[in-house]
């Protein structure tokens, strides 16, 4: 079906919101072109290759492990009769709620060099869990519910017969799950690891608190103790390029496996009876849930009791507002610099479409501390009052996080298609009143989806927010992040649990309105 | 109350979806497009709806040029009532309110008048998901015919229902549009639905049209080879012209007069037999057999082998059965009257 060209000043204004979106990019380019080959050789003989090596190492390690926890628990809750598996459904894809770097200060509490595990095993010594090890764990256990969404919504859409009829000709029930249905739903896992992927190449406050060097925390040392801009944008561009060969990659694994379900709609539910791994499989469950949610958790709420009487709740109130403001502000914004995007995507009018979607989602590809640091260079020469207010912050979060929003604003019109506004202009309404009237309503709940993943996600977000906050406006990630640097995990506390208190909202929100939507990356 | 187009043609890329296309529909007309899917024929009641821009020619409503000649109305203005192929119901507003929704607030009384005319005023504060596809296809209609619209187009208004819906329904919408007195214009790929339905109808190809008339002229006079095959089943066969009438393999049919004359010199023409214009009967020395029987109920459609070789339908009442296997004699019944075709 064709559809009507959108009319001019639609296109201005997603042409406006597409260069908006693509500047940092665009800055980050041009400054690494310009860096000289001076400042890039020494770059690529010292720095580059170990910082490429630790980076994509963590990703890929971080990948697998996701993979493996996230596709199993997935397989295990959908498709088993495991005791109180809706329950145990909804808390595997709460650690959500929990940004790394939270889990981070509480695994550096206790599995540290004086922390619990020590004087519980009462050894004089435990293996530093600083560094790669401690990275992985963290990321690992705090971004799985990514791919363990993804995989049991593609689980609980699949047809069961494909797997009766692999095992009708003769494989096995363990060769039949992996060699079928994984593969039959190899794009939602392709789909979740991007997630957990671009996660890992751009998180900054995990890695940090792990005392784990990768681009990010080299780059925020560059821009910040050393100064040397020219150095941070040359790695930075490494970064970006890393991150969108990543995501090539990723997309093509993900759109190579898409198969088309022949067949009627109608979906029995297919069991696999546990019998005698009923327990085992019961453990491992607990085991996950006890690593990423009770074990951080616990530890929040004793040092928020401990500290309680000490803390000055009007300060952390204030912090808690200005997270909510700066939050909601930019999940606002966002959510209305995407919809002019979203309809011309959805609109599906050739190359020029694609190209402002594709420039538009440039954040995708832009680590939270490159935003902030091609802002921080933008407005420092060509918008001076700029910098240093919550506009800037507003910005960069709004450029990080508009494809989230333009992605669940463009799903939600290819929903509801081009005949409804086309039905509704036959029966006399103008343009603007198909819009009011038809679309608008329709649209409603993917506008409340989309906003609610970009509060999600903003609201947590560390980087950008430390390099460009106004003086003095203290958030909840930075109030987490500054005390746990200098390893005051216990002072953290307060702020790290309300921080995931109000998380959990936003998140239970989304989880709420359709089983298996994704927030999608932070 | 007509619609006109004149040498109207649009284009996607290098595809001429419709080409320089030239019709009328007249006040009160139920005026069917006719073609196979992809000719077309969406895309011109797309222009006419303003959907889509002519790349070339005019479209007249009510006298009005309303695309073309430098003109463009924007189609919330010319009051036209669609109804779509998935009927693009409104999910979020009830049955009242779908219908309701092109009336302008002081006339809204007017859905229940139309709601009436459907037959569904009991359903209008249900909304559309708690409808059968009928139903909704009765909405859709209601919707389409409440602000009293110049003319009615439907996007193969019938494709989505089920086939013992379908006939119900056909007739149901014919007498409504017909008492509403709404000049309609419909396209489908259904022959069936076209003869049937149609007061007249267009047979489209590759985004032209082929053939414009009433539907048992169209049936019995087709322009050409294409049109013969497409509009129902058709034996094509060659004879020799002996002036009045066509000597075949089955025996000699009458001539259409009305028809295209045969080109002067050439004896040898093409005739479009219908499979009912041919009888068998029983015979060991006949000059066919049976090969397959479709039994229709009412009717039966044989398919036979010729002794020459080819094959011949053959559609008879279902009063006397042939077997498959049994050697029969076909020969032209009396009152065939045949067109030549090229």
């Amino acid at each position: 079906m064709h559809s009507s060209e959108p009319r001019p000043p639609l296109w201005g204004a997603a042409a406006l919101v597409a260069l908006a979106a693509s500047l940092p990019l665009g800055y980050v380019v041009v400054r690494a072109a310009g860096a000289g080959s001076e400042t890039w050789s020494g770059l690529l003989d010292q720095r580059v290759p170990s910082l490429l090596a630790s980076t994509v190492g963590l990703a890929a390690v971080v990948c697998a492990a996701t993979l493996a926890v996230g596709g199993g628990l997935a397989h295990v809750m959908v498709r088993t009769d495991l005791p109180a598996r809706r329950a145990l459904t909804v808390l595997c894809a709460l650690p959500l709620a929990i940004p790394p770097y939270v889990g981070a200060i509480a695994y550096a509490d206790v599995l540290g060099p004086r922390g619990g595990l020590r004087d519980l095993l009462g050894v004089e010594e435990i293996p530093s869990i600083f560094g790669f090890a401690g990275s992985a764990l963290v990321l690992t256990l705090f971004t799985y519910p990514y791919v363990f969404l993804l995989a049991a919504a593609a689980l609980r859409n699949l047809d069961p017969s494909y797997e009766e009829a692999a095992r009708g000709l003769g494989r096995g029930r363990v060769r039949a799950v992996i060699g079928t249905t994984a593969r039959l739903i190899s794009p939602a896992l392709a789909g979740g690891a991007l997630l957990v992927g671009l996660y890992v190449l751009s998180d900054f406050g995990a890695v940090s608190l792990m005392r784990f060097d990768t681009f990010t925390t080299v780059i925020y040392a560059e821009l910040g103790g050393r100064f040397d801009p020219p150095g941070a944008a040359a790695l930075s561009s490494v970064l970006v390029a890393l991150t969108l060969l990543f995501l090539i990659a990723g997309l093509r694994v993900r759109g190579r496996g898409r198969f088309e379900q022949t067949g009627a709609g109608f979906r029995r539910e297919s069991v696999h009876e546990l019998g005698r791994w009923r327990w085992p499989a019961l453990a491992a469950v607990a085991a996950v849930l006890g690593l990423s949610l009770a074990l951080p958790l616990a530890r929040l709420v004793t040092w928020t009791t401990d500290a309680l009487a000490d803390q000055d709740l009007g300060e952390l109130a204030g912090w808690a507002w200005n997270s909510l403001f700066v939050s909601l502000l930019a999940a606002g914004v966002a959510v209305g610099c995407a919809l002019p995007v979203a309809m011309v995507m959805a609109r599906r009018t050739g190359r020029t479409g694609v190209v402002v979607g594709w420039l538009a989602q440039a954040g995708y590809a832009l680590p939270g501390v490159i935003v902030a640091l091609a802002l921080v260079a933008i407005a420092t020469r060509y918008a001076g009052p700029l910098y240093g207010t919550l506009a800037l912050l507003v910005i960069a979060f709004v450029i990080r996080f508009l494809p989230q929003a333009i992605q669940g604003e463009e799903a939600g019109l290819q929903q509801i298609g081009a005949n409804l506004s086309e039905a509704a202009r036959g029966l006399g309404a103008s343009r603007a009143g198909a819009f009011r009237r038809v679309v608008a309503p329709l649209l409603a709940p993917s506008l409340a989806a989309s906003f609610a993943v970009v509060f999600l996600t903003a609201v947590k977000e560390l980087p950008a927010t430390l390099i460009l906050r106004p003086l003095g406006f203290d958030t909840l990630p930075v109030r987490v992040w500054t005390p746990a640097r200098d390893g005051l995990y216990a002072q953290a506390g307060p702020a790290a649990l309300l921080l995931v208190v109000v998380s959990i909202v936003p998140l239970y929100v989304l989880l709420a309105r359709r089983r298996g939507a994704v927030p999608a990356i932070g | 109350m007509s619609v006109r187009l004149d040498a109207v043609g649009k284009s996607f890329g290098p595809t001429r979806a419709v080409d320089g296309v030239t019709l009328e529909v007249e006040g009160g007309e139920l005026f069917a497009v006719l073609g196979p899917s992809g000719c077309g024929k969406t895309t011109l009641l797309r222009l006419v709806a303003g959907f889509e821009r002519p790349d070339g020619g005019e479209v007249t409503i009510s006298g009005h040029t309303v695309a073309g000649a430098g003109r463009w109305v924007a189609p919330e203005r010319r009051r036209i009532g669609m109804v779509f192929q998935d009927y693009a119901l409104f999910p979020h507003l009830t049955v009242a309110r779908n219908v309701s929704f092109g009336l302008p607030r002081r006339e809204r009384s007017k859905a229940r008048t139309a709601l009436e005319l459907v037959g569904l005023q009991h359903k209008s504060d249900g909304f559309p998901h708690q409808l059968s596809g009928g139903e909704r296809q009765r909405v859709a209609l209601a919707r389409a015919l409440a602000p009293e619209p110049e003319v009615v187009l439907l996007d193969e208004p019938f494709s989505s229902l089920d086939a013992t819906l379908r006939a119900d329904l056909r007739r149901e919408v014919e007498l409504i549009l017909r008492e509403a007195g709404a000049t309609a214009l419909l396209v489908t790929h259904d022959q069936e639905e076209a003869l049937s339905l149609a007061d007249r109808l267009a047979v489209m190809r590759d985004g032209r049209l082929v053939q414009v008339g009433r539907p048992e002229d169209v049936y019995a006079r087709p322009a050409d080879r294409w049109a013969a095959q497409f509009v129902g089943e058709v034996n094509l066969l060659s004879g020799v012209d002996r002036g009045g009438g066509v000597q075949t393999d089955l025996g000699t049919f009458d001539l259409d007069a009305g028809g295209p004359a045969p080109s002067p010199g050439a004896g040898t023409v093409r005739v479009a037999v219908r499979p009912e214009q041919l009888e068998l009967r029983s015979d060991d020395r006949g000059n066919a057999e049976v090969i397959h029987r479709e039994f229709r109920g009412h009717d039966v459609l044989y398919r036979l082998r010729h002794q020459a070789g080819r094959t011949i339908l053959v559609q008879l009442p279902s009063i006397e059965l042939y077997d498959v296997g049994q050697r029969v004699f076909v020969r032209p019944v009396r009152s065939a009257v045949v067109p030549i075709v090229d």
